[in-house]
């Protein structure tokens, strides 16, 4: 398992099981420097060729919605934690 | 008519302004003027199109497809450094060695992407020994203008002199711009060692670093070099045989292209092709319809008219007008439009009834391929070269480069000038 | 001669055999062959040269560079939003929505450019929605081949046509195709709906969450935007005005192309014109040499006159003859080589005395842009669609889209063979 954690003043994580796919609520608070960071994470998965890896989906309020295959997991807290939007990320037994 | 020339005249000069100003990418400003010449109605469509030297175009394809699948073997890699082993990992000696490699790899292929390979090993080569990269980089520069001189295929100026000129075959070339070649490259090696002796010394436990390098692990896909290698051997044997062929150069490296893709597979092509310099293609399209409007307008037969009165059509003033100037505008500015605009005048020249063009055109392809090293922005090459030393934190400064290259320039030059003069226009 | 028109014949047909066998790329098979038509003597490259049609090269490598660089502005997604919160995130509707937007995009873009941007934004929008992509990929699929029928831009045989036969401006094509391409796409609106309501379920939090999407933030680059609509605009406009200018339609889109290339600076030159498909460039210079050793030889004129014999030149038969031999040959071999084929065949007819050309090059133009619906191998944008959908987990098989694209494929060329008839005709 993979456990991580976050500073609630740069972003709130909320996550939910969906079938096969994992699904992340993200909130950005008003005027946190997570957004441009959150943005630069969406490019990422959407510039390469693969369509369907992680999705993202915008909603007011600097809301994103992200659905992602499972094996795209750990690949997507990576990316978040490489763009210090996560404070810590570690394997748990 | 006339009018039209006027606003041919007016576009040229503007885009030519814009090409060396360098405010706005070339290939953009060459394709702009090229649809402004259409749009004015100054040329058609169609007959710009039959002005595009599609012969260049295909041949620059062809040979760019083949390098770039040949490269993905690590064979260029593995030369250079099987190169600096057998210079015994002195310095000096790697220095001469790497020029005269991508002399030699200039001649028979592009030299922006002989400069790109060699750029990467460099680099690797000279952190290692510990020693600045700038002697190493000039002095591939200026090589790579230099070996580009001798083949047909070696250099943008002497590719369009080729496929423009059908009686200049592949052999032609090499009979008559090798030989001078050589000699300037015979001349320069012992100044590039007086002038990089001092600053390049190493240790003895670096220099058996790089002796310890193992250079067959750099080849990464034995049947693919192989292929690589026979096809390449096969397209240069056909650039050698072409006339016998009654084959034209574009056709040859097409074959070559598509063959080499052929063995390989699918996989390859898409690399292949996406990694054309196509910003440079269209820099020529541009170049060829921009041209056009000059002589459809007759601008070009004009300038020719004038330059027969100057020298009197006497075949040394030409031809030495013809090689200087070459080399001062090459050595300033981009000497692909240039060229560009002087093949059609020497063409109409030889209309007019000139003698024998076959001067004119050695001279021309030597004043522009060697005008190149007369500055940091005289060749693509060079320009190319900076661009990755900055990137690496190794800056070529304008004023540095300018130091070695101008004189050397002039030397070659004045080489070439004697050559020609002995060889075409005595007796 | 004789026996350079048999090696001629016989590269032809090994090729035409290798591209349908589809075991090495089409692109190295057509570049193949057309160097063996140099190398062999059967025709110098000057004349090659000549055969090569650079106003379609230069009209395709056009339009892909002004797309490549307005595909990073968001347009596309920003379209597909709104249509998906405009049809009230109803899947059936959303569908239809979908398929509209595709054809009519495929009408002044490229068909395989067109899916590229679809294709993203619909497995986006299925995720979401939780239904299934296919129902979805199929009708755009279908769209596509539609939508592309009814301009000179639209397709690859209407670019051929149109470049090959100057009296056939955009707005010729524009009055003569896009009444009979609406018509199909308002016959096949309803039978989408019928084939494929059913499948098509979600839950009401699906729709509520595709309704509260924000649309606002997908377009990230508002200048961009500006200046890419700006182009392509005066593009289009350059299109409809190309006849009265004595422009072709190249010189129209590398205008464009450059004069965007212009705004936007030189940093996105470089991705634009490594993006434009050069696989796809390259098969059609090899088609067009491999093509011209067939003309220099004579084949295609005694092909033509054969053709003529047989339906003794009566304008009714050849019509017909033409619109359903490429509506089928089209369905099943790729529609580029045919109609690369098919034009010196027709302009010889001419020469022989056919009187009316155009009916033929209508039926020519509906037979192999609307064929392309067949099969999955009918057209590019077919296989396309098919490769990112392989690739995404989500296949279309063969049959089954044959099973919906071929009685749709014969229904849009019977309706053009009624059409043809009554306009051309009577």
């Amino acid at each position: 398992m993979l456990k991580y954690e976050f500073d609630p003043r740069i972003l709130d994580i909320r996550e939910s099981e969906n079938e096969n796919d994992a699904e992340f609520l993200i909130r950005i608070p008003d005027g946190s420097p997570g957004l441009a960071e959150m943005r630069k994470v969406q490019h990422h998965f959407e510039d390469d060729n693969d369509y369907t890896d992680v999705l993202f989906y915008l909603y007011p309020n600097h809301e994103f919605k992200v659905i992602l295959q499972r094996e795209h997991y750990a690949d997507f807290l990576a990316e978040l934690m490489k763009r210090k939007l996560l404070r810590s990320l570690e394997w748990t037994d | 008519m006339e009018m039209q020339a006027y606003i041919a005249i007016a576009v040229f000069l503007v885009i030519y302004g814009l090409i060396i100003s360098e405010k706005i990418h070339r290939t953009i400003v060459a394709m702009i003027g090229g649809v402004l010449m259409v749009v004015l109605g100054i040329v058609d469509q169609e007959s710009a199109l039959h002005h595009i030297d599609f012969n260049t175009l295909g041949l620059l394809a062809g040979m760019m497809i083949i390098v770039t699948v040949t490269a993905e073997t690590g064979v260029f890699k593995y030369v250079a450094v099987r190169a600096a082993k057998k210079a015994g990992g002195n310095p000096v000696r790697i220095l001469i060695a790497l020029s005269l490699i991508t002399a030699v790899g200039s001649a028979f292929l592009d030299n922006v992407t002989t400069i790109l390979f060699m750029v990467p090993v460099t680099f690797s080569i000279t952190r290692q020994l510990k020693v600045s990269p700038m002697p190493f980089l000039i002095t591939q520069i200026i090589s790579s203008n230099v070996g580009g001189t001798a083949t047909l295929i070696g250099d943008p100026p002497n590719i369009m002199i080729g496929s423009a000129v059908k009686e200049l075959t592949f052999t032609a070339f090499i009979y008559n711009l090798a030989p001078i070649a050589a000699a300037i490259m015979l001349v320069y090696i012992p100044l590039f060692i007086w002038m990089y002796r001092k600053q390049l010394r190493t240790t003895p436990e670096l220099t058996r670093s790089i002796m310890e390098l193992d250079e067959k692990e750099l080849i990464t896909d034995r049947p693919l070099l192989v292929k690589s290698l026979s096809v390449l051997g096969l397209t240069i044997l056909g650039f050698f045989l072409h006339q016998a062929l009654h084959l034209e150069s574009a056709t040859v490296a097409l074959a070559g292209a598509f063959l080499l893709l052929l063995l390989t597979g699918e996989h390859s092509m898409e690399h292949a092709l996406s990694k054309v310099e196509w910003p440079t293609i269209f820099f020529f399209v541009g170049l060829f319809v921009l041209v056009s409007g000059l002589i459809e307008t007759g601008v070009i037969a004009e300038l020719a008219v004038r330059a027969i009165e100057m020298t009197g059509g006497d075949p040394v003033a030409t031809s030495m007008l013809i090689l200087w100037l070459s080399a001062i505008a090459s050595a300033f500015l981009d000497n692909i439009p240039f060229v560009a605009t002087m093949i059609p005048m020497i063409q109409e020249m030889g209309n007019m009834g000139y003698g024998n063009l076959e001067p004119l055109w050695w001279s021309l392809a030597l004043g522009a391929c060697l005008g190149g090293n007369g500055s940091l922005i005289g060749a693509s090459a060079n320009l190319i070269a900076a661009g990755l030393a900055g990137k690496e934190g190794h800056p070529i400064k304008f004023v540095q480069f300018l130091k070695v290259g101008f004189p050397l320039m002039i030397l070659s030059a004045a080489m070439a000038s004697v050559y020609v003069y002995f060889r075409y226009l005595i007796g | 001669m004789e026996q350079q028109a048999i090696w001629a014949i016989i590269i032809f047909l090994a090729m035409y055999a290798l591209i349908i066998s589809e075991k090495i790329h089409r692109t190295i098979v057509a570049m193949a062959g057309a160097v063996l038509m140099v190398v062999l003597g059967i025709i110098d490259q000057e004349t090659a040269l000549h055969h090569i049609d650079f106003n379609t090269l230069g009209l395709l490598i056009g339009m892909m560079v002004i797309v490549n660089v307005t595909a990073e502005t968001g347009l596309f997604k920003y379209m597909a939003v709104e249509a998906a919160k405009k049809a009230k995130g109803e899947p059936i509707r959303i569908m239809i929505v979908l398929a509209l937007i595709t054809a009519v995009c495929s009408a002044f873009l490229d068909n395989v450019t067109t899916v590229l941007l679809m294709v993203p934004v619909t497995f986006s929008i299925t995720r979401q929605l939780r239904v299934r992509p296919f129902p979805f990929l199929v009708t755009q699929i279908i769209a596509s081949n539609v939508g592309g029928t009814a301009t000179l831009i639209g397709d690859p045989p209407n670019i051929m046509i149109g470049s090959e036969v100057k009296e056939l401006t955009f707005m010729a094509f524009l009055q003569n195709l896009a009444p009979i391409a609406i018509l199909i796409m308002a016959a096949y609106v309803p039978l989408f709906v019928l084939l494929f309501r059913k499948q098509l379920e979600t839950t009401p939090e699906a729709k509520a969450s595709v309704l509260a999407m924000d649309s606002s933030e997908l377009i990230e680059d508002r200048r961009l935007l500006i200046k890419c609509l700006t182009v392509i605009g005066l593009t289009l406009a350059g299109f409809f005005l190309h006849q009265a200018f004595h422009l072709e339609s190249a010189t129209v889109a590398l205008a464009g192309a450059f004069l965007l290339l212009l705004l936007t600076g030189e940093h996105k030159m470089e991705h634009a014109l490594t993006r434009v498909e050069w696989t796809t460039i390259f098969f059609f210079v090899g088609l067009f040499v491999a093509v011209s050793g067939l003309v220099e030889t004579g084949v295609i004129a005694k092909l033509a006159s054969g053709a003529m014999e047989w339906t003794g030149g009566e304008p009714v038969a050849s019509s017909m003859l033409i619109l359903w031999l490429s509506a089928i040959a089209s369905a099943f071999v790729d529609n580029i080589p045919f109609v690369a084929t098919m034009i010196p065949l027709i302009q010889e007819m001419g020469q022989m005395g056919v009187q009316n050309l155009e009916p033929l090059w209508w039926s020519l133009a509906l037979g192999a842009c609307l064929g392309g619906n067949g099969t999955l191998i009918g057209a590019s944008a077919n296989l396309i669609v098919a490769g990112l959908a392989g690739k995404e987990g989500h296949p279309i098989r063969f049959v089954e889209f044959m099973k919906l694209g071929f009685p749709l494929m014969l229904l849009s060329v019977a309706m053009s063979s009624i059409y043809v008839y009554l306009r051309y005709l009577m």
